[in-house]
């Protein structure tokens, strides 16, 4: 279907709308209930735009272009038409920015600077007045700033599946209610307060926390399980304040389930680990890092072949390569597949997005061969004494209540933590890591997609990636890796992974990579 | 809705259309020239940086180009939005008196090879503005005699305006650096320094001499003693919140840096205030004007010893002060443009406030005329003292009052009117020698008809509103902000967001006390420009120093610092 | 009225709410440091160090409207050897720094420093590359001026807060700058690390029995505001 948008044409596949294949000329054209991931409702008539040959504007969302059709965009009726939808929305909007948290990225105030710029002809006191700060649970609604798009309704019909919210009243008293206010009582409520384009729907979480306008975005992959749902992080000098959705079709769509997002918490938690600590008879104080590394270098190299290194599938590919090479340069026994992992790593919990596997990288390690020698094969020849040093790339290991067995015989244990926590007591020397907000990379996800993630804050204290502990323990071994950043760490994990053969960071792209795509071209 | 380009006022224009500048370009440096591009009524050229001399020096000397005054030379780093091999941007601009025109010459350079020719022997200003774009961008100038910073200290990392340096990174100064000036080894002469802490040095400057005895016989200034980052800052603040940045330039007449800053947003907009917000902005900027030069000449005399002229005219400036207070609460920084107009309407009594004003600074300015203009003491120290020639004034790019006193009649409100000075009635006046007696006499002719034009702009003084009518621009009225939604949605933009200009470059250049003030503003369409560069006429003036103070004794040097009138905050930024 | 010397002497000008003084006909008897006192507040020698705005400022207090004579303090001496009061007004950016410090070093004891203007105090709106975050980083402070500029008044209630520290005889000794903690350099746009120097610092000083920094006792008139620590005579 060739059509005229603009003056500027497009070919596009029968059956789309005039607003996507506006989209792909990279015209915007202004919406409020429309979504490109939730069915079209046309309602709100913002995306109205003229069409040669109709004497009418048509909504372009609900609208699918035929051959040869010619549409104007931003004529003198369209913008009268916008600028009447815009006052009538506004009819009974409550004066409420400087409390509302949806200011800075309101659909409202948006399309009021672009292609509104009217004068008021309503007092305050002719406005309808409806229910305020209902708790919803995880959900604060606030009707009277809700512009009736029916985005919620659709979303609680077609992604969750749960009904929850619903219109009640009619007219100019039409609401958003949830039944009996009863609390939103699914794992995603977080992408109601996403999806409504006002500040009706907002993030209990997030209320009155800070300025969007404050924020800086860093793309990013959310590590709460093997889905990997793209996110951004938003962060404000060194602090991270929230988690949402980036949209990506072939995983996430623009959800992420309210697990995920309470993850940006762990970054700046009181309990972050900030230097190397040593377990000695006396106290167990802070030691530099740089000495933390020497004394495990010498330990590995003391021990000979008699080392064990578990991987943690919490880390990016960059750290498990790095890891790997560590082992590979003292031959000692590789694995990771504490509490099997990867037999959880492509359950579907909840049918939307939540993964059995809490771990977003079990696929990376396996990708990357980390799975060598067999837990069980390194725990027995831990009970054995036959392991001299034990390296951890993460705490797992040390949570599972048999630890203290497995670990009473080996004289040297060293883990890589980000959080403080009782059970590192059981380790002899911790190395503080830096978090995923912290480190930039790649993980694979359980459908083989590798997807990068950026990094937002940077490290607190002494941590750093664990990449660069293991790159640092390399270069004290006289086995030094040819890379200074992350990037270089994947570049030399492309030459010897069969899977990432020929690729490079940028290529991955920011919606991720499909492996099995590339395989069979 | 984006905003339309301007139509160009008739006063932007000149007799000489840019085609023709054009084409003798390319006939003289036949595929040397890049690009050439009008926007807002500004003409600029991109050359290649092989040709970027013989460019220079053609606009220079062309006789219907005739580019003699040089205004400023400036880097702009547009890294992320172009490729790696044209990572900086070297900006000339340049002026011709004879012809009325401003022209804007660029080259690209590539960030792995960062170096130009040196425009030193074309311009004697380009040197300090050479090392400067060194100090703050890492180029190096081919052939520059003196390639060393100038505004961040001796023990500073890196070259700080560049996009990938954090801006708040400071680094530990050392000791103050001991030696500035190049004493030949079998030199006999001793060597002084002359602030930074000096009565005369007004706080930041210093000039290290050599001296023989009494005479100096080689100086080399040092500044950077108030590199306050205005540039810096500027890249990280919305349109509006670089108003109280350029209060603090010139702090000395605060408002005119404003109304500068204003005009040059506005410029690169595409809209006008309204014909009362500028006849007020003219108002407040000649009163402005004489608040400069009464601080001018009063510390002048100060340093020569006689302090009552000192106290005398001060009481002026308390009258001006009230004016500005009553405006708009706030008597030396006053943030009180806006773009597109003023924050708020002048009080009612400002007419009276203003005759307030005027007859006080008349009163003052008799006196102290009396006790100067004839006064012996001051007539010797300040005769024949500091000569510039009109040449030199030029190729140094010195404006304002003191290249009038080198007999050059350039001014920008005469030249290429704004704000509807135009509509005013007022004389120019200029000096015959040059020397520090012209350049003070200049001053006090111009407090003169400052005043005039303050008179004939409340005679005429129009009714109106004091703000653009444009919503993407101007605030909406405080009574609305707290009645409807619209006006309160339309705040928060405007406040959170700002104005967010189209993208492109232009330079806005008003008569400030000092000369010449441009701004030279890239925007990349967003609420923040990309790039700001203050012209500051007093660079260009204190450039000159050694050389007007060479061969003479100290006092005469202390004589000729403060009939430049070099403002910290203007200098260094 | 007319005063004439003796009756100065004769105790009819004497501040009778001053400490150590007895008047009493033409004979006063004082303790020698009351004396010293008062000599030293009443004739301020201020060394104007003035760098950018707010030194307009301050030429506008010293001259004839405001008025800096009326408190002694007209006297203003450009070499730090003459002078006792270190008036810094404007920023300093890191290239004045050390000049600021040895002309701090070259003025004699007992000195005082006032801190004129937001720029001086905490580096006002000038979070950058080469601004010092405050004076106080290399010099002590007895009085800070908020302000941008401050008001001519403002200016002049600080010479009086300096008499009045030198009628109590507080002096700083040490800078105070110390506990900006965090809020120069890279770290300044980090605020974990600034918080975490707070909730440190705040620790540290709980310890030692001291409320946090920066708290005023508003409604307790016998607390009120914190005496700063510094040095007593």
């Amino acid at each position: 279907m060739k059509c005229m948008i603009d003056g500027r044409e497009i070919e596009v596949e029968p059956g789309t709308s005039i607003i996507l294949a506006a989209q792909r000329l990279g015209i915007r054209i202004p919406h409020f209930c429309w979504h490109p991931d939730l069915s079209v409702d046309g309602n709100c008539r913002m995306c109205v735009v003229e069409i040669e040959g109709s004497s009418k504007p048509q909504t372009a969302c609900s609208t699918m272009v035929t051959d040869g059709m010619v549409v104007h965009t931003d004529s003198p009726q369209v913008r009268k038409a916008r600028r009447a939808t815009l006052e009538l929305l506004l009819v009974n909007h409550p004066i409420d920015c400087p409390v509302c948290d949806q200011a800075g990225e309101c659909y409202l105030q948006d399309q009021y600077m672009e292609h509104g710029l009217h004068d008021a002809r309503i007092s305050l006191d002719e406005k309808v007045r409806k229910r305020k700060v209902v708790d919803l649970g995880p959900i604060v609604l606030d009707a009277e700033r809700c512009v009736l798009c029916s985005r919620c309704i659709r979303f609680e019909r077609e992604v969750t599946g749960t009904n929850q919210l619903g219109f009640v009243g009619r007219g100019d008293h039409t609401e958003i209610a949830a039944f009996d206010n009863r609390p939103i009582s699914h794992n995603y409520a977080g992408n109601l307060a996403d999806v409504c384009p006002v500040g009706a729907l907002l993030s209990r979480d997030f209320r009155f926390r800070m300025r969007v306008w404050f924020l800086e975005s860093t793309p990013s992959v959310c590590p709460g399980c093997s889905t990997g749902c793209n996110i951004f992080i938003d962060h404000r000098d060194g602090e991270i304040h929230r988690l949402r959705p980036r949209r990506n079709v072939s995983v996430n769509r623009s959800w992420m389930c309210d697990l995920g997002r309470a993850l940006y918490k762990g970054a700046g938690a009181p309990s972050r680990l900030l230097g190397a600590r040593l377990r000695s008879e006396d106290d167990r104080g802070m030691i530099p890092v740089g000495e933390a590394l020497d004394l495990l270098s010498s330990r590995l190299r003391d021990a000979g072949e008699d080392v064990a290194f578990l991987a943690s599938p919490q880390a990016t590919n960059e750290d498990l390569f790095a890891f790997q090479s560590l082992c590979d340069a003292v031959s000692g026994m590789l694995d990771f597949r504490v509490d099997d992992p990867q037999d959880r790593m492509a359950v579907l919990e909840d049918g939307v997005l939540l993964r059995a596997d809490r771990n977003p990288n079990t696929r990376g390690c396996l990708e990357l061969g980390l799975g060598r020698t067999g837990v069980d094969a390194i725990m027995s020849a831990c009970r054995a004494g036959r392991v001299k040093a034990l390296l951890l790339q993460g705490p797992e290991l040390l949570r599972t209540p048999a630890a203290g067995i497995f670990l009473e015989k080996v004289p040297f244990v060293a883990v890589m933590a980000e959080n403080d926590e009782p059970a590192l007591a059981r380790a002899h020397l911790v190395l503080p890591a830096a978090a995923w907000t912290e480190n930039e990379g790649t993980f694979v996800n359980f459908a083989r997609r590798v997807q990068r993630i950026e990094r937002a804050i940077e490290p607190p204290g002494e941590s750093r990636p664990r990449w660069r502990l293991a790159s640092d323990l390399l270069a004290r071994l006289s086995r030094p890796l040819d890379a200074t950043t992350a990037w270089d760490v994947f570049r030399l994990a492309s030459r010897s992974t069969a899977a990432f053969s020929g690729l490079e960071h940028v290529s991955i792209g920011e919606s991720g990579l499909d492996l099995d795509a590339i395989k069979e071209s | 809705m984006p905003f339309p380009d301007s139509a160009l006022s008739d006063s932007q224009r000149s007799d000489r259309p840019p085609s023709s500048i054009a084409g003798i370009m390319h006939a003289n440096l036949p595929g040397g020239v890049v690009m050439i591009r009008e926007f807002r009524g500004d003409l600029s050229i991109t050359v290649k940086r092989e040709t970027w001399a013989a460019a220079a020096v053609l606009l220079r000397d062309h006789l219907d180009c005739d580019f003699k005054l040089f205004l400023d030379l400036c880097a702009v780093d547009r890294q992320g939005r172009v490729d790696r091999s044209e990572r900086f941007e070297i900006v000339l601009h340049l002026y011709s008196v004879s012809t009325k025109r401003h022209i804007r010459v660029t080259t690209p350079l590539p960030e792995s090879d960062p170096r130009l020719d040196t425009l030193t022997k074309v311009f004697k200003g380009a040197n300090w503005f050479e090392r400067e774009a060194y100090d703050l961008f890492g180029i190096v100038f081919r052939g520059h005699p003196n390639l060393k910073r100038i505004l961040t200290h001796e023990s500073f990392v890196g070259h700080p305006m560049r996009k990938d340096y954090p801006t708040a990174r400071r680094h530990a100064p050392g000791k103050c650096a001991e030696r500035v000036l190049d004493v030949p080894q079998d030199s006999q002469g001793m060597v002084v320094n002359l602030g930074p802490s000096h009565p005369s040095m007004h706080g930041t400057f210093r000039v290290q001499l050599l001296l023989d005895g009494e005479t100096i016989v080689d100086a080399a200034p040092d500044l950077g003693y108030m590199h306050r980052n205005f540039e810096k800052m500027a890249e990280a603040r919305t349109y509006w919140q670089i108003i109280p940045y350029t209060d603090r330039l010139n702090y000395c007449s605060p408002f005119m840096n404003g109304h500068g800053w204003a005009l040059a947003v506005e410029k690169l907009l595409g809209i006008k205030a309204p014909p009362r917000a500028e006849a007020v902005r003219v108002v407040l900027s000649e009163l402005s004007r004489v608040m400069d030069h009464i601080v001018c000449i009063g510390a002048n005399v100060v340093d020569l010893g006689a302090i009552t002229p000192f106290f005398v005219t001060f009481r002026a400036r308390e009258a001006i002060y009230d004016v500005l207070e009553a405006c708009c609460g706030a008597r030396l920084t006053v943030s009180y443009v806006r773009i597109g107009g003023l924050a708020q309407d002048v009080p009612e009594d400002f007419d009276a406030l203003c005759r307030k004003a005027i007859s006080a600074a008349r009163e003052v300015i008799d006196q102290a005329d009396r006790l100067l203009t004839r006064n012996v003491i001051f007539v010797r120290r300040m005769r024949e003292v500091g000569v510039l020639s009109a040449d030199d004034a030029l190729s140094y790019g010195w404006t304002g009052p003191c290249l009038r006193g080198s007999g050059v009649a350039y001014d920008v409100r005469k030249n290429h009117p704004y704000s509807g000075y135009e509509q005013y009635d007022f004389d120019v006046p200029t000096g015959a020698v040059g020397d520090s007696f012209d350049r003070y006499l200049v001053r006090m002719e111009e407090m003169r008809q400052s005043l005039r034009i303050v008179e004939q702009a409340l005679a005429s003084l129009p009714g109106g509103p004091v703000i653009v009518d444009d919503k993407r621009v101007a605030l909406p009225p405080k009574s609305a902000v707290f009645e409807n939604i619209e006006a309160l949605m339309n705040h928060f933009k405007l406040v959170f967001e700002g104005i967010l200009p189209p993208a492109g470059e232009i330079y806005g250049y008003t008569e400030a006390a000092n000369g010449e003030l441009g701004y030279f503003v890239v925007s990349d369409g967003r609420k923040c420009p990309w790039r700001v560069k203050v012209r500051p006429p007093c660079f260009n003036l204190y450039q000159a120093y050694p050389r007007l103070i060479k061969g003479g004794m100290i006092a005469d040097a202390i004589a000729i610092i403060g009939g430049l009138n070099v403002i910290a905050g203007e200098l260094d930024r | 009225m007319t005063m004439r010397l003796l009756d100065v002497f004769r105790g009819k000008f004497v501040d009778p709410t001053y400490p150590g003084v007895h008047a009493g006909g033409d004979v006063i008897t004082t303790r020698l440091d009351a004396v010293v006192k008062w000599g030293r507040k009443s004739s301020l020698w201020p060394m104007p160090f003035g760098t950018a705005c707010c030194a307009i400022e301050f030429m506008a207090m010293s001259a004839s409207h405001y008025d800096v004579a009326r408190f002694g303090a007209e006297v203003l001496r450009f070499s730090p050897r003459q002078a006792d009061l270190l008036f810094v007004a404007g920023t300093i950016p890191d290239k004045l720094a050390p000049v600021l410090k040895t002309i701090y070093d070259q003025m004699p004891e007992p000195k005082w420093v006032v801190a004129m203007g937001v720029c001086a105090c905490t580096g006002g709106f000038y979070r950058s590359y080469h601004v010092m975050q405050g004076i106080d980083e290399i010099v002590p402070v007895d009085v800070y001026v908020p302000g941008c500029p401050p008001a001519p008044e403002a200016l002049l209630a600080a010479v009086m807060k300096i008499q009045e520290r030198i009628k109590e005889g507080v002096r700083q000794s040490e800078p105070q700058g110390a506990h900006r903690l965090g809020a120069s350099g890279d770290a300044v746009f980090d605020r974990r690390a600034r918080r975490a120097a707070w909730a440190a610092d705040d620790d540290a000083r709980a310890k030692q029995g001291l409320a946090p920094r920066g708290v005023i006792a508003f409604g307790n008139p016998a607390s009120g505001v914190q005496a700063p620590d510094g040095d007593r005579d």
